[in-house]
């Protein structure tokens, strides 16, 4: 079965970066989804259910730690592997991260070949 | 010639060491007011006892004759000098000028020449002659008018000062009436003394018990003094520093009826003294009713703060309430003290007023830093991260593909390659800049999470190590280790800490081209010190403080290629300082720099452990 990989940021060059740093796990035919907005995220979540997702934090409608507890909480998708993407630094709120069930931070600006390292490992690819 | 010791000579003997010693006494407190006088009346005691004794010990008449009019000299001074006393004890002195004061002196003048010339005319003395007492040769004189009249004018002199203190006694507040009832009897003793020798009716009239009379009163006098420190609270001082302090003072009684109040009370009030004597304080003093409701029990001293309206604007007043206690402890009344404290209440408001605007300035100042610094991340993401990928992809895909060997295209290969890593490493430095200015600020306004727990110092210099290598590796530097066994750890933030001694490596790093880099750690007394010392460029001694200055890099900006944010010191000093280290540089130009920190040793379990948290976090 192929793996499938959502991208969830509200900036379209984020989702740009993103898809195009995953890109190359296209040719093991992992498919790669993109949302604009939380909503839009859980949605996908919902009916692609990813094994990996790039969440962003701060977004219209949902933010990243609202969409993150109802997948892992709600929905209760255990396995579906969410890094959270956030723009505080190290005023990410950590706490509030562990209480919604995130897997993992990143701290943007962040470098295209650790992400892809990253999904390879949680992919196992 | 022959002397003779009787038994009279023992009251006089003790009499003048009691007046020379009250003399002394009165004398050391000689800023008192009344204290000369009272040691010119004292002395005056003691010269007519001497007198005395030496009369009673003379046996020729001629002897006596002499002594006997010598003890006058004293008599004269203890009424004029007792009279002055008393005024200047009381605070009544104002007429007390030279003249009159020359003038208090005419009549014993007159009496004393009178009396030296009694021989001629017999006015003081009738007669004088040797009379027997018991076994002793006395004096016996009959008085003649100049002596009723000199005793007259004493009697006068001292009855007046009985009247000044009574008068005294009788407006004084309770505690000062010991005080003067002692000074009364005393000089009632002296006067009852006189009346016995000058009417005869003692039982050896021969015999002047004045003097002793007069000691009994300096006795009570004494006793006066130290019991009740007569010198030390006149009643004089007492009204002065009530009338003109600038504190409000009123007096109240167990009622709480307004008994007494000074100048500033009456300002306060507004009202003269005169017509609000006698009413309930709640009638004059609106505030007071509030207060008293609040206190249950007003017999304790009592604080608060006040405000009274004063013709619009409102005055803030330190209030105390103490209740006034007679020597059994029982109720007698309540003072109430008013401090005006408006200035300070404005100044203190004016100072609050400031630190909320100062604190309010920097919060919104840490916002802005913040919601800067995140609103730069998104778009450094998408430089960095596309810069990275673009050159990957022109690596992976373009340059395979090219199949020119045109000179033209491979050079702009090569630029754009280098192009690449320019905009990369400018948004690395970008995004170093903003963390730091983050961090500075968050350590400005005290917010930064610190995670403390134990720490090796020796350790943290080998991570530093690891992180600086590949940089050692570019510029070919040797790096040196130089730590001293065994030694001790203490308490810090790792993270922080490593990060201290990279910024001090790096820079060192920077501007050395040639030779090594050494890392020290040394103990010295409670401290571990750190050196970090370079053989580069070194700098001046006038921008030894510089180089710690936020956005303030040493040297000529540009030759010398600044490369940092200008904030790595800056943080250095702040995170050392936070951890209660120093940190300060020494060096010598074109020999190179030493930078040193010190933390203190600090033994483990002191500080809070380190928090973990179970979600990782992937960032460098």
């Amino acid at each position: 079965v192929a793996a499938k990989i959502l991208i969830v940021d509200d900036e379209a060059h984020i989702r740009r970066l993103v898809s195009q740093a995953l890109e190359e796990l296209e040719d093991d035919g992992t498919e790669i989804l993109t949302a604009e907005d939380g909503a839009a995220g859980l949605q996908a979540a919902k009916e692609a259910k990813p094994n990996l997702m790039f969440l962003d934090v701060m977004m219209p409608k949902m933010n990243g730690f609202e969409v993150c507890n109802a997948i892992k909480h709600e929905l209760g998708m255990k396995d579906t592997y969410i890094i959270l993407l956030t723009a505080k630094g190290q005023d990410f709120d950590r706490t509030r991260g562990e209480e919604v069930g995130a897997d993992l931070y990143m701290t943007k600006p962040f470098d295209p070949d650790e992400l892809l390292a990253k999904a390879r490992e949680v992919l196992g690819l | 010639m022959q002397l003779q010791f009787s038994p009279f000579l023992i009251p006089l003997v003790l009499c003048t060491f009691v007046a020379a010693s009250l003399a002394l006494f009165a004398l050391r407190r000689r800023t008192a007011p009344g204290a000369i006088s009272f040691a010119f009346a004292i002395l005056g005691e003691m010269a007519w006892s001497v007198a005395n004794i030496l009369q009673w010990m003379s046996t020729d008449f001629a002897g006596e004759l002499f002594w006997a009019r010598a003890r006058f000299l004293g008599t004269e001074i203890i009424s004029v000098c007792y009279l002055i006393f008393v005024a200047q004890y009381i605070g009544q002195a104002g007429w007390l000028t030279r003249r009159n004061i020359t003038l208090l002196f005419m009549m014993p003048v007159i009496s004393l020449a009178l009396l030296w010339t009694n021989d001629w005319h017999h006015l003081f003395w009738t007669s004088a002659s040797q009379v027997k007492v018991g076994a002793y040769v006395a004096l016996d004189v009959h008085f003649g008018p100049a002596f009723f009249v000199h005793t007259l004018y004493d009697y006068a002199l001292i009855s007046t000062g009985l009247l000044l203190l009574t008068l005294e006694f009788l407006r004084s507040p309770r505690l000062y009436r010991r005080q003067l009832s002692g000074a009364l009897l005393a000089a009632s003793l002296g006067l009852a003394a006189s009346l016995l020798y000058v009417t005869r009716v003692s039982p050896v009239p021969e015999y002047d018990l004045t003097p002793v009379g007069f000691a009994l009163a300096g006795s009570v006098w004494a006793w006066t003094f130290f019991r009740f420190k007569l010198f030390d609270i006149v009643p004089a001082a007492r009204e002065l520093v009530v009338q003109n302090m600038d504190d409000a003072l009123l007096v109240l009684d167990e009622r709480y009826r307004l008994v007494d109040l000074n100048p500033s009370a009456e300002r306060i009030l507004n009202h003269p003294a005169a017509a609000r004597l006698g009413q309930p304080l709640r009638d004059i003093f609106p505030a007071w009713a509030e207060l008293a409701s609040h206190s249950p029990n007003l017999n304790s001293l009592h604080t608060a703060e006040i405000q009274l309206p004063d013709s619009g604007t409102p005055r803030y007043f330190d209030l105390r309430l103490s209740p006034i206690l007679d020597p059994s402890g029982r109720l007698n009344g309540r003072m109430l003290l008013l401090r005006d404290i408006t200035q300070q209440k404005e100044n203190e408001i004016a100072l609050r007023e400031a630190k909320e605007a100062a604190e309010a300035a920097s919060k919104a100042k840490g916002a802005f830093v913040a919601s800067v610094s995140h609103e730069l991340r998104t778009p450094l993401t998408s430089v960095i991260g596309f810069a990275k990928l673009n050159k990957k992809r022109m690596e992976d895909v373009i340059v395979p593909a090219l199949t020119t060997d045109s000179p033209k295209v491979q050079r702009a290969v090569n630029q754009m390659r280098e192009n690449f890593d320019i905009i990369v490493s400018e948004g690395e430095r970008l995004t170093k800049l903003i963390n730091n200015v983050l961090d500075l600020s968050k350590i400005e306004a005290g917010k930064l999470d610190w995670r403390t727990g134990p720490i090796s110092v020796p350790q943290i210099v080998d991570q530093a190590f690891a992180s600086t290598a590949s940089i050692f590796l570019q510029k070919q530097l040797e790096a040196i280790k130089d730590i001293a066994p065994d030694l001790p750890d203490t308490v810090g933030d790792q993270d922080r800490l490593e990060e201290v001694v990279i910024n001090l490596i790096s820079n060192a790093i920077k501007f050395t081209d040639r030779g090594a880099i050494t890392c020290r750690v040394r103990r010295e007394d409670n401290f571990i010190v750190t050196n970090v010392i370079d053989q580069g460029i070194g700098i001046a001694k006038e921008d030894y403080d510089k180089v710690f200055q936020e956005f303030v890099q040493v040297g000529d900006t540009l030759t010398d290629k600044p490369q940092g944010t200008g904030l790595g010191l800056p943080i250095c000093k702040q995170i050392v300082e936070h951890h209660g280290g120093r940190i300060w540089v020494e060096s010598e130009l074109g020999k190179g720099s030493t930078f040193s920190f010190t933390l203190p040793i600090i033994a483990e379990g002191n500080g809070t452990t380190t928090q973990t948290t179970a979600m990782a976090s992937a960032t460098n």
